[in-house]
């Protein structure tokens, strides 16, 4: 009565079912139990308040996170309008701004690098300039004064070290004078209120004026040591020479012309000298291996003249045994523009743990190397 | 179950309406009282959904829900109605003590068997498992399982044609 007779079987029940009549009733009624039990399981559903209470731990989660989702929704709706209200904003003010500057009367310059030029030399050269009126001749003609406010800029050339190419600065003089159009009075231009602002304009090149400063301002320099620190151990006997590859790689940022910042990269040798005490016994370790180290490190300039710069340099860093710093004390010579040769004292700091003690490696070194800026 | 167990709210009611009929006839058959059945059919959920909340793997999850009945309604049938020892088996009702002519319904016909009979009926019947996997279930011999799914049938045929006699 399970369904699970095999063909045989089936056969043989079949078979037994055709020959016994009383056997048939009883089938019959066995399958009218089934059938039962068929339409019982068909007729029962589950009453809703019970899926309702079952799947009820499901629902608050949902219910929340819609909600989020809304809030969420609603502050990046608007954080949409406000970003084209600002962009909107800007660009009217960008365009109106430069309207606004082509009306402006420019006084052009050429005047040498780093001097600003006096206005009675200045020429108009941009074509939408026009040069101020002189107050210039004879007339006895009298007319009420007239207070005119003129916005005046001048365009001066500076050339600073750092920057390589040259940066045009403006100057804008806002004038209130009090005119006359008649030499009677020989009165000149009193300016009574002045006020300058100054922007710095960039020449445009073939890269974005801003990303031409930024590499402008980045350097790399490549430099080799020379340590005057004698190890402990005779190298010579183990047939190591006593003058390793201290080399290292730089790379900064400059702030300005005085501070820069940047990473270090590079290999040093730093005699180790260190000890265990066991039984009693000491061991005492000496070795010089050839450290790789990275870090970090801060450079003040000081520029006293064209193409020398004094600096010092503090670094810190760690290698595979423990942290480094380092001091430097140099100057950097620039023959031709971009490239500068470096020469320095440098003493370094290697502090390394043995067996819960702590110890310390310094080395002196004379530095040299090339320094190229882009 | 690594759905559910994120918090997936259309894994576990899928899962749900896959096998809450099952338990739901499981329960009001086995105990015969609609609203004990309901509470322990909700009951037999949760638990679910909390053990595998907790990390916990269920392959048979049919299995696991009916198991997790089965061990409730007992619970609800000892503390509730048989207060007597389960642990043995009474004689069937004699089939011939029936009043002539009382035909009863499907539900009430197996509220008269003892859940012995009962519940492997159900198993059997209703659940659709075999005599192996019944006897699996209930720790029971083969043997047992089969004999009383066949008095509880015997039983059940005289409850619902008792005009007819029992082979």
């Amino acid at each position: 009565m399970d369904f699970a007779l095999s063909p045989d079987e089936e056969a043989d029940f079949l078979h037994i079912l055709s020959i016994s009549p009383e056997k048939r009733e009883v089938f019959h009624s066995y399958m009218g139990v089934r059938a039962a039990v068929l339409m019982d399981m068909k007729s029962t559903t589950v009453p809703t308040n019970l899926d309702v209470a079952v799947l009820a731990p499901f629902t608050a989660p949902v219910a929340a996170t819609a909600l989020y989702s809304s809030s969420t929704r609603w502050t990046l709706k608007h954080a949409l309008v406000a970003s084209v209200v600002a962009m909107v904003i800007f660009g009217t003010g960008f365009v109106t701004s430069d309207l606004f500057h082509s009306k402006i009367s420019v006084l052009n310059g050429t005047a040498n690098p780093g001097h600003s030029v006096p206005r009675n030399e200045l020429k108009a050269t941009h074509p939408s300039t026009q040069i101020l009126p002189q107050i210039t001749g004879n007339s006895a003609q009298r007319s009420s004064p007239e207070i005119r406010t003129i916005l005046r800029d001048r365009l001066v050339y500076v050339v600073d070290t750092l920057y390589k190419a040259p940066s045009i600065v403006r100057v804008f003089d806002t004038v209130a004078s009090f005119i006359r159009d008649t030499v009677y009075l020989a009165k000149r231009e009193q300016p009574v209120k002045t006020v300058r602002t100054i922007s710095e304009v960039h020449l445009p090149g073939g890269l974005l004026p801003a990303a031409e400063s930024f590499l402008r301002k980045i350097d790399i320099e490549i430099q080799r040591e020379h340590l005057t620190t004698n190890p402990y151990i005779d190298l010579s006997n183990l047939g190591v020479k006593r003058t390793q590859q201290n080399m290292a790689m730089l790379s900064s940022y400059a702030f300005d012309s005085h501070h820069a910042a940047g990473i270090i990269v590079g290999q040093k040798a730093f005699a180790m000298e260190y000890y265990k005490i066991e039984k009693d016994s000491i061991y005492l370790y000496q070795q010089q291996p050839l450290l790789t180290y990275g870090g970090a490190f801060y450079r003040f300039s000081l520029p006293i003249t064209s193409g020398i710069v004094p600096h010092a340099l503090l670094q810190i860093g760690g290698s595979d045994v423990g942290p480094v710093f380092g001091l430097r004390l140099g100057i950097k010579v620039t023959p031709i523009p971009h490239f500068s040769l470096i020469a320095a004292a440098n003493e370094s700091l290697l502090a390394y743990r043995y067996k819960e003690k702590m110890f310390a490696s310094n080395s002196l070194g004379f530095l040299y190397g090339i320094n190229i800026q882009f | 179950m690594a759905r559910i167990r994120e918090g997936e709210h259309a894994a576990f009611a899928e899962l749900y309406a896959c096998h809450k009929q099952g338990v739901y006839l499981y329960c009001t058959r086995f105990i015969g009282y609609t609203p004990a059945a309901e509470d322990i059919f909700q009951d037999v959920f949760l638990n679910f959904l909390e053990q595998v909340r907790n990390g916990k793997c269920i392959t048979n999850v049919k299995g696991y829900l009916l198991s997790s009945a089965h061990n409730r309604c007992l619970n609800w049938i000892r503390n509730k109605k048989y207060p007597a020892a389960l642990d043995t088996v009474p004689e069937p009702p004699s089939i011939e003590g029936l009043p002539f002519g009382e035909q009863l319904d499907l539900d009430q016909a197996l509220q008269k068997l003892t859940h012995e009979y009962r519940e492997p009926l159900l198993l059997c019947e209703y659940e659709g498992y075999k005599y192996g996997e019944i006897a699996a279930m209930l720790k029971l011999p083969v043997t047992t399982v089969r004999m009383r799914i066949f008095r509880a049938r015997q039983m059940l045929r005289a409850y619902l044609e008792p005009n007819k006699g029992v082979e």
